[in-house]
């Protein structure tokens, strides 16, 4: 093992000494020496041969150093996002409590509980964020399904919110039309997250999304009156004619991409 | 804590064949001299080292399947015997058409048979880990380590390693055709409508695995060569000619009826440069298709040179479905994409690789060549058949693996006659001028 242990210690003259760097090269001659009984109880009688095959594995050493040395980093600024959720979490709903008590004994107008409400919905929002991301760090699922059911919920929730207001602060008869209305801002974030992030099919989503979103968009508008029943259903037939006008597009350019694939004689010269 | 290797789309690919063959590959080398036993342990171990998927066990996990490494003794990999001439046969055909299970925890085995002052060298590995191709390139790799390791002491590391993903073989393509080839999303894998079979009989208890075997004398190479030459055909081109025409003639297929042949094609002649690449599967089918059988067998040459003719055009050779396949197996789970892709994935029946060349120079140890040898495909399950073809010094050997009858046995050497038979018509001109 004296390759090995030179190797090391050659290695460890561009690492400055610090108490983790010696704590590391002693984790190091431990793993090898473990390494090197491994590769005899496998069969490999020469111990050159395995000496170099260690360091082989070990070609730099100050990579591998500085790689746990970030590692460790890393976990420590997780413990400490997860304790500052924590705190901020109770923090977050002590401020919360003491705002409704103090409206209620305050304003006392019968709609402190929308602050109680906001809060806890503030705070499913915020956690159905970290809970995805988690989940999404974790493996690739096409189209970032968790992030995009994140976003969904999320833009329901603060819509489910607004409705709350709308309804018992402002009393407005068709308050419930913001469902719907969420329903359609999930399907344009749900279409711009497709776009924005390069999914392949997302050409496909905006064919889908626009006449749906259009044919709500329709019903909000004729309840609440803005446009009439008769005339507002040209809004469907409109969204089509955006469809169309997208698929043309779409064609356009894959043709001109095949076109500029074709051009590329190189390949043919091979 | 276990260590676990992720399964690569082939790798997935290759356990779901598992219905149609044994996934091995085989090969077998012959050496006149008595080689350095330990030195060949030390340097597999070395390699089995550096590509630790060799050492692995198969986990079929329902949403997704990994390979976990395994420890292992090199002595468990290689078995060495003594052993007289007249049991050699036996020996090597024991060894070589045995099965390694995926969730074994070995995907190779090497058998070393030590005869009169001479070796005989037969190794199996599972078609998951890698194809021919990268078996090919492995043995020679291993042949420079070991030559350089008895030689002159240097320690045997130098093995590829690297992705094993699908991937590479995008990696060198320009930006605009990567992205044209990733969007391949084509099933070529369309169920032929004449279902061609080889005209093996019904499934038995009885059938056993068999690898049938036939040489074609080296004098004969340099002919095939001449006469493709003449006729604007590769060697890969003759064979299938004589394929076709063997089959019609073997089954009684009618003459006026198309067939088609899926001939194995390497992905690699999309890179330029693999040296960074991991050893894995890079394999592809090509579907070469005859209208009919042609009054003559150069007539069927003709089609056949026609059909891969216009395969090789195409610049996406082999592309063709690796998207669709990649998507089936992200967006869902394991065990309902293998159910999808069984659906929507045939299996040729009828099937050739064309191994090519074992080039003896750099498959020589301690300066001895190999006297002879053979690299074969996976032990096909009926009705699928896989001709394997390899050369050495310009003798070529046509083997199929067929796990079947004695009967069974007896049809693949009559098509072996009639393989020979075709050849010889296909070279009838040169062998004239000889």
């Amino acid at each position: 093992m004296k390759k090995v242990l030179d190797f090391i210690d050659e290695a460890f003259t561009r690492i400055p000494e610090t108490d983790r760097s010696y704590k590391f090269k002693m984790q190091l001659i431990n793993e090898v020496t473990e390494r090197a009984n491994e590769l005899t109880h496998r069969g490999i009688k020469d111990e050159n041969v395995i000496e170099d095959l260690i360091i082989s594995e070990h070609s730099d050493i100050k990579s591998e150093f500085d790689s746990v040395v970030r590692k460790e980093k890393l976990a420590k600024r997780r413990k400490h996002i997860v304790a500052l959720n924590i705190l901020g979490t109770v923090a977050f709903c002590l401020i919360t409590v003491i705002a409704f008590f103090v409206h209620l004994f305050k304003v006392d107008n019968g709609l402190s509980w929308i602050i109680l409400v906001a809060g806890a919905f503030a705070l499913s929002v915020y956690y159905t964020f970290v809970a995805c991301n988690k989940f999404r760090k974790k493996r690739g699922v096409l189209f970032h399904i968790t992030t995009r059911l994140q976003l969904a919920f999320s833009i329901m929730l603060a819509f489910a919110l607004a409705f709350f207001i709308m309804l018992f602060k402002f009393s407005i008869i068709h308050s419930w039309v913001m469902f719907p209305a969420g329903a359609v801002a999930v399907l344009i974030c749900d279409g711009l997250f497709a776009h924005f992030s390069h999914q392949r099919f997302a050409v496909f989503m905006y064919l889908l999304y626009i006449p749906l979103a259009a044919a709500v968009i329709y019903v909000i508008l004729a309840v609440i009156g803005v446009v009439s029943w008769q005339a507002g259903w040209l809004l469907i037939p409109a969204a089509l004619a955006v469809d169309a006008v997208i698929v043309a597009v779409r064609l356009i350019i894959g043709k001109k991409d095949n076109e500029e694939v074709e051009d590329d004689s190189e390949w043919n010269a091979d | 804590m276990e260590r676990r290797l992720k399964a690569e789309l082939w790798d997935k690919m290759h356990y779901l064949f598992r219905d149609y063959n044994d996934r091995m590959v085989h090969v077998e080398l012959h050496y006149d001299f008595d080689l350095n036993v330990d030195a060949f342990k030390t340097v597999l171990a070395c390699f089995f080292e550096k590509a630790p998927v060799f050492h692995s066990s198969f986990t079929d996990n329902h949403i997704s399947p990994y390979w976990v490494v395994k420890d292992y003794n090199i002595d468990e990999v290689v078995e060495v015997n003594d052993v007289d001439e007249e049991d050699l046969e036996h020996k090597i055909n024991a060894f070589l058409c045995q099965c390694l299970p995926p969730e074994g925890d070995l995907q190779m085995k090497v058998l070393i048979l030590r005869h009169s002052g001479k070796t005989t060298v037969c190794i199996i590995e599972n078609h998951m880990c890698m194809d021919g191709g990268d078996f090919k390139s492995f043995l020679k790799t291993f042949c420079k380590n070991y030559n350089d390791y008895v030689e002159n002491g240097v320690s045997p590391l130098d093995l590829r390693t690297g992705s094993r993903s699908y991937k590479s073989v995008y990696k060198d393509f320009s930006k605009a055709d990567s992205k044209a080839a990733q969007n391949l999303y084509k099933n070529l894998s369309v169920k032929d409508k004449y279902d061609r079979r080889f005209p093996f009989k019904e499934s038995s208890d009885e059938d056993y695995s068999f690898i049938a075997r036939r040489k074609i004398s080296a004098e004969k190479f340099p002919m095939i060569k001449a006469a493709g030459k003449k006729r604007g055909a590769t060697i890969n081109d003759m064979l299938t000619a004589a394929y076709f025409y063997s089959l019609y003639e073997l089954a009684g297929f009618n003459p006026s009826e198309p067939a088609t042949i899926s001939c194995a094609i390497d992905l690699r002649r999309h890179m330029k440069d693999v040296s960074d690449t991991g050893y894995t599967n890079q394999t592809s089918w090509m579907q070469c298709r005859i209208p009919e059988l042609g009054r003559d067998i150069f007539e069927t040459l003709q089609y056949v040179v026609r059909s891969s003719n216009m395969f090789k055009q195409d610049k996406f050779m082999g592309l063709y479905g690796l998207p669709l396949l990649s998507l089936g197996y992200r967006i869902m789970p394991h065990a309902a994409s293998e159910e999808i892709i069984k659906i929507g994935y045939s299996n040729p029946l009828l099937a050739m690789s064309n191994i090519g060349v074992l080039e003896v120079d750099k498959l020589a140890l301690e300066g001895h060549e190999p006297t002879e040898g053979f690299m074969s495909g996976a032990v096909k399950y009926k009705p699928f058949v896989l001709l394997s073809a390899t050369s050495m010094r310009n003798e070529m050997t046509l083997s199929m693996c067929v796990r079947g009858s004695d009967e069974d046995k007896q049809t693949v050497n009559r098509f072996f006659d009639l393989m020979e038979k075709n050849i010889d018509l296909l070279i009838a001109d040169e062998m004239k001028t000889e």
